[in-house]
């Protein structure tokens, strides 16, 4: 941040220039510029306390006048109330939306407080004005790096370099995107160079030593991690850095007493526990390992690594079909996360369908086809997709009668498109009309047989007609997360006897319906009603 | 004056001093006579104008010298135009060059082809050669009289029309008789592929580029049991091998991992979980892979798996693995704890830095310094050429890597040290080894996807060795899965004879063993499939022996067939 005396002039030359930009066209309103420099001149003559006074004088008579407004954050930032000189900032840039000053307080205060957006609105904003100022370009590229905007806040601390052409601190950022960004090689180079001009920068050794994880230097992270953690003990992040890298090293019993400090300060922390579960494990502490992987499944079942590693204590131990059961755990969530992206009905571009969705709100429905025909060039384009993309968005939004208007002509177009019998078909279901829906679910299929979203379905259908065998087969070929067509399959396989396959897919459920209580409730309700106690149990008190 | 942390790291870490190798990798491609060029695609805009290029090397000819056969591929609009893909076989010639003899061996146009292993199906003594194809698999019977016959139908071989990839013999049931394992990768069809860049799965780094493995279908796997008689039996199901969940297959190699004297099998498979079938020695298998920590990388992460190379490489009496993978993704060095525990010790070995860059495909654990340990080198090329386009700085061509053993579980990457050629940047995919020129050199053959191949051979090795090439009598006739224990200066050496291996690839079935300075070996013993041990006693270094089960070391006409291939 910049230093208060500089913020001062600032801010004084433009309440200055604020009050005559106002040009007060009345005696009263002179008489109110009178005031605020009264207030003013107490500021500069050390006396905040009645300045603040002061300004508040003018404002509970004059609440929108943005001259006190930015004097009273100026005062309020100077006695350190830092929040409350933002708000003051924030409520004067309402009124002068493009104070270049206030868009630079109100910017960083926002980064600050974590509203990043916002922050990279401001800050842009303000560049328009000042576009050689070196501390809004190295806080915009920090915004932009927060928001993983990467290549952007490469870019903008570039320019940063570009003003402030010798300071370490922006060398140290520069090295700090370069990792963030993956160039880890040329990261180390400019951290080291920062680190020669200023051995005192904040959080040098933890950065060259991230760098040099990710370069795989593992010995020299080490040292950099270790003199992180010397300069400052209580370092979390240094701690996790260098249990990461003993892991590496395979140094397990250092990572273990690592991974046990973490915990110390929150018991609770995942990738800790999991750490040191490992550690465990390596070092043949078998039971011990396997404790802490269940008490951390227990409270994070989505935990996947947490079963692989079981799976190997188990193997250790000897108990091949624990080993086996949980390699098939890991095995499946593992899967269901790799299908995830194919798994989407619409595979579209976000940017794309949120941009059709405002167009379509405001009854474009040109301007929506539009932007999925653009989205959708070169060779991938097909007459039909772009019809289906709005349809499919109709429905999405709760408009069936355009959705289908769209879907059945996308058909018309191009009989083969992608989805769109799928997503007539799951309307048919809605409306209870099954065959139907299975006519269009099969059409999909006939024209795409590994369409996920229509194997899901029509095995939902098969359940639903009690052909078990043929469900489970759909079920799973489709890959679905969809807790309700999980439970589903799970009772399917009751219903054919496979119990362990049933107990299986009711942990993958734990993990996909965690924040859905309904989907849980009917889950017990189905293992308690096949006898499995003990695992209703034990998924009813997950996260207690 | 405040320390700088440079400081803190030359004056306090244990840093190892540079390795230094006189090995020296010669190029003699261009003195070999060899002119193959592997057809491909400048764009590859589909997944298998990027998979193939595997090759084996085979002495056809039962002459002692290694032959080599090169795989041969299309682009998908030469298929679709009906085009024949186009293999080659090159016959050693003793003097450093080889003869195109492709023709003449009948061996031209098995199929648009993927790989290639060894076995002798039929027991003659004559190798015999699969090839596995987009398309299924095409085996040849080896004639006996320099030439091949296709009897992939009579066989029993010719129902498979999925895309075959990796592919090994193996006696798994003990009967002396190779059967064999083939496994398959995705399931397309030409008239019907995905488009280039269509969808999520068709885009890497933001950029479009040929879409797959993820987001394709898979296809199940074979094992073919050997019938004795000429053909095979599909036992995939009863076997519990025939992939249900028809994960991506690459590799596959027979192993006995758990050192029970029943064959295990272990197979690749692309960006999902590896396969490690336990043999019960009932004649089925159940895949302990996960449990045993090898089906994923140490984070639990399933990587590509596409090379594999298998060696003793710390004197243990147990293979460990090493796999080669994706960029962004190290080479795996799995190390056999023992009692089916594997243990990913790619960071704490060194080779994860060097390997993480590149998309590695050929591989393999051979001891080219002769020193008594084993090496390790990984051949790479990017599977898309766009990526030239990306920002990222990605090349569709790279470079070669070579890790000599430190003897203490780590390897240092000296690539740079052992002659231009392994800078050399090519799209390289099957890699194999072997004593090409018997003088105890070993020699890389490098298929590339684009091209012509490469030949390496080593020089600058002063230290003894010796080989042996096996011949299987109550065991299946080339000694598939025999192992060799040599003790030499108190340091004793295991390696076995394996069909497959590297990327979709045959290695010679000789069996190399570098000696340092040792001018002969104390003892010398043959652990024969049957787990049979035959005790060879002391041997002289800077020989290759031949060894046939039960008689010993034995003259090389006495373990090569006599008579013409049996029908």
């Amino acid at each position: 941040m910049r230093a208060q005396s500089t913020s001062l002039m600032v801010l004084l030359a433009l309440v200055a220039m604020g009050s005559a930009a106002q040009q007060p066209a009345t005696q009263a309103a002179a008489a109110l510029s009178h005031e605020l420099h009264e207030a003013l001149s107490l500021a500069e003559h050390g006396q905040p306390r009645q300045a603040y006074e002061k300004v508040n004088e003018i404002l509970s008579a004059h609440p929108n006048y943005a001259s006190a407004l930015k004097l009273k954050g100026m005062l309020l930032e100077g006695a350190g109330r830092g929040e409350e000189a933002n708000a003051s900032y924030a409520a004067a840039l309402k009124i002068t939306p493009n104070d270049p000053d206030l868009l630079y307080k109100v910017g960083v205060y926002q980064l600050i407080k974590g509203d990043r957006r916002e922050a990279i609105q401001l800050l842009e904003h303000y560049l328009k004005y000042e576009p050689k100022d070196g501390d809004a370009l190295f806080y915009l590229a920090q915004a932009y790096h927060l928001t993983g905007q990467n290549d952007a806040a490469l870019k903008a601390i570039k320019a940063c370099m570009e003003v402030k052409k010798d300071d370490p601190q922006v060398w140290q950022k520069y090295g700090e995107l370069l990792s963030g960004t993956g160039d880890n090689e040329n990261a180390v180079v400019w951290l080291g160079k920062a680190y020669k001009a200023d051995a005192s920068l904040n959080r040098i050794q933890y950065d060259l030593g991230v760098a040099s994880f990710y370069t795989m230097d593992f010995d020299g992270a080490k040292a950099y991690a270790q003199k992180a953690l010397a300069d400052n003990p209580n370092d979390r992040s240094s701690l996790e850095l260098l249990a990461a890298i003993e892991v590496k090293l395979a140094e397990w019993d250092d990572a273990r007493q690592s991974y046990e400090k973490l915990l110390v300060e929150n018991a609770k922390d995942v990738p800790s526990q999991l750490g040191l579960g490992h550690c465990e494990l390596e070092l043949k502490h078998t039971q011990r390992a396997i404790d802490i992987f269940r008490s951390l499944l227990q409270q994070d079942p989505s935990v996947a690594l947490a079963h692989y590693y079981l799976s190997r204590a188990y193997a250790a131990l000897g108990d091949s079909a624990q080993a086996q059961y949980e390699a098939e755990l890991h095995r499946k969530l593992m899967d269901a996360t790799s299908f995830e992206a194919t798994a989407l009905g619409v595979e579209q571009d976000r940017a794309a369908w949120e941009q059709a969705k405002k167009l379509l709100a405001a009854g474009n429905e040109d301007g929506a086809l539009r932007v999925f025909k653009e989205s959708e060039s070169g060779l991938h384009a097909t007459p039909g997709r772009p019809y289906f993309m709005v349809g499919a968005l109709y429905m999405y939004l709760g408009e069936p009668e355009k959705g289908l208007k769209y879907l059945k002509k996308s058909l018309q177009l191009e009989p083969k498109v992608r989805g769109a019998h799928t997503y007539i078909g799951i309307y048919d279901l809605q409306q209870g009309r099954l065959d139907e829906a299975e006519a269009e679910f099969k059409a999909e299929l006939a024209n795409d047989p590994n369409y996920l979203n229509a194997s899901a379905e029509l095995g939902s259908i098969r359940y639903r007609q009690k052909k078990w065998n043929e469900a489970i087969e759909l079920l799973v070929k489709s890959h679905t997360r969809t807790p309700g067509l999980l439970i589903e399959l799970c009772d399917a396989y009751f219903k054919t006897g496979k119990a362990q396959d049933a107990k299986m897919t009711a942990e993958v459920i734990m993990v996909y319906a965690k924040d859905d209580q309904s989907a849980i409730d009917d889950l017990l309700s189905l293992l308690r009603a096949n006898g499995q106690e003990e695992l209703a149990g034990r998924i009813a008190g997950v996260g207690r | 004056m405040q320390r700088s942390v440079f400081h803190v790291q030359e004056d306090k870490l244990p840093k190892r001093p540079p390795v230094k190798t006189d090995l020296r990798f010669e190029d003699i491609t261009a003195s070999t006579g060899i002119h193959y060029v592997h057809d491909s695609s400048p764009d590859a805009k589909y997944i298998m104008e990027s998979m193939s290029g595997g090759l084996a090397l085979i002495d056809y000819d039962r002459d002692g010298w290694p032959d080599i056969f090169f795989t041969g591929a299309l682009t998908v609009q030469e298929a679709l135009a009906g085009k024949k893909a186009q293999s080659a076989l090159y016959h050693n010639n003793h003097d450093g060059t080889f003869t195109d003899v492709t023709e003449k061996a009948g061996v031209a146009n098995p199929c648009w082809a993927n790989g290639a292993v060894v076995g002798d199906y039929n027991n003659d003594g004559w190798p015999d050669m699969l090839v596995t194809c987009f398309g299924g698999v095409v085996l040849y019977r080896n004639n006996g009289d320099g030439t091949f016959t296709d009897v992939t139908k009579e066989a029993g071989l010719g129902g498979d029309h999925m895309w075959a990839a990796g592919a090994s013999f193996g006696d798994y049931d003990g009967d002396g008789w190779a059967d064999l394992f083939v496994d398959h990768y995705v399931d397309l069809n030409l008239q019907d592929l995905p488009k280039f860049g269509s969808e999520k799965t068709c885009k890497f780094r933001g950029i479009d580029v040929q879409c797959g493995p993820a987001g394709l279908p898979g296809s199940p796997d074979n094992l073919y049991h050997n019938n004795h008689d000429g053909t095979f039996t599909d036992v995939s199901k009863q076997a519990g091998v025939d992939d249900a969940q028809h994960l991506y297959g690459l590799t596959a190699i027979w192993e006995d991992f758990d050192n029970t004297g029943k064959l295990d099998l272990f197979v690749c498979n692309d960006g999902q979980p590896n396969y490690l079938y336990i043999n019960d020695g009932h004649g089925h298998f159940t895949d302990q892979a996960l449990m045993s920590g090898v089906a994923a990388d140490q984070n639990g992460n399933f990587q590509a798996n596409m090379g594999l190379a298998f060696g003793d490489f710390l004197h243990t009496g147990k293979m460990s693995i090493a796999i080669s993978h994706f960029s962004d993704q190290y080479m795996a060095l799995y190390q056999n704890d023992g009692e089916l525990n594997f243990s990913d010790i790619s960071d704490v070995a060194g080779i994860t830095k060097a390997t993480n860059p590149y998309v590695g495909w050929g591989d393999g654990f051979f001891d080219f310094e002769n020193s008594g340990w084993l090496d390790l080198f990984v051949v790479d090329g990017h599977v898309y050429p766009q990526v030239e386009n990306d920002s990222a700085g990605d090349k569709y061509k790279e470079p070669k890597l070579f890790f000599v053993n430190n003897h203490d579980g780590t390897f240092a990457e000296v690539s740079d040290q052992v002659g231009p050629a392994f800078k050399e940047m090519q799209v390289s995919r099957g890699a194999v080894v072997g004593d090409l020129f018997n003088d105890g050199r070993l020699c890389i053959v490098v298929e590339n996807l684009v091209g012509g191949p490469m030949i390496v051979c080593a020089r600058g090795v002063k230290n003894h060795w010796m080989e042996f090439e096996l011949r299987g009598e109550q065991s299946n006739r080339l000694a598939l899965n025999a192992r060799v224990r040599v003790t030499a200066a108190g340091m004793t050496q295991l390696n076995e004879v394996h069909s497959g291996g590297s990327y979709l690839s045959q290695h010679d079935l000789r069996l190399h063993f570098g000696l340092a300075g040792a001018d002969h070996a104390d003892k010398v013993e043959v652990i024969w499939p049957n787990g049979k041990v035959e005790n060879l006693g002391a041997l002289k270094a800077d020989q290759i022996y031949s060894v046939s089960e039960g008689k010993g070391v034995v003259p090389h006409d006495e373990i090569v067939p006599k008579t013409k291939a049996r029908r």
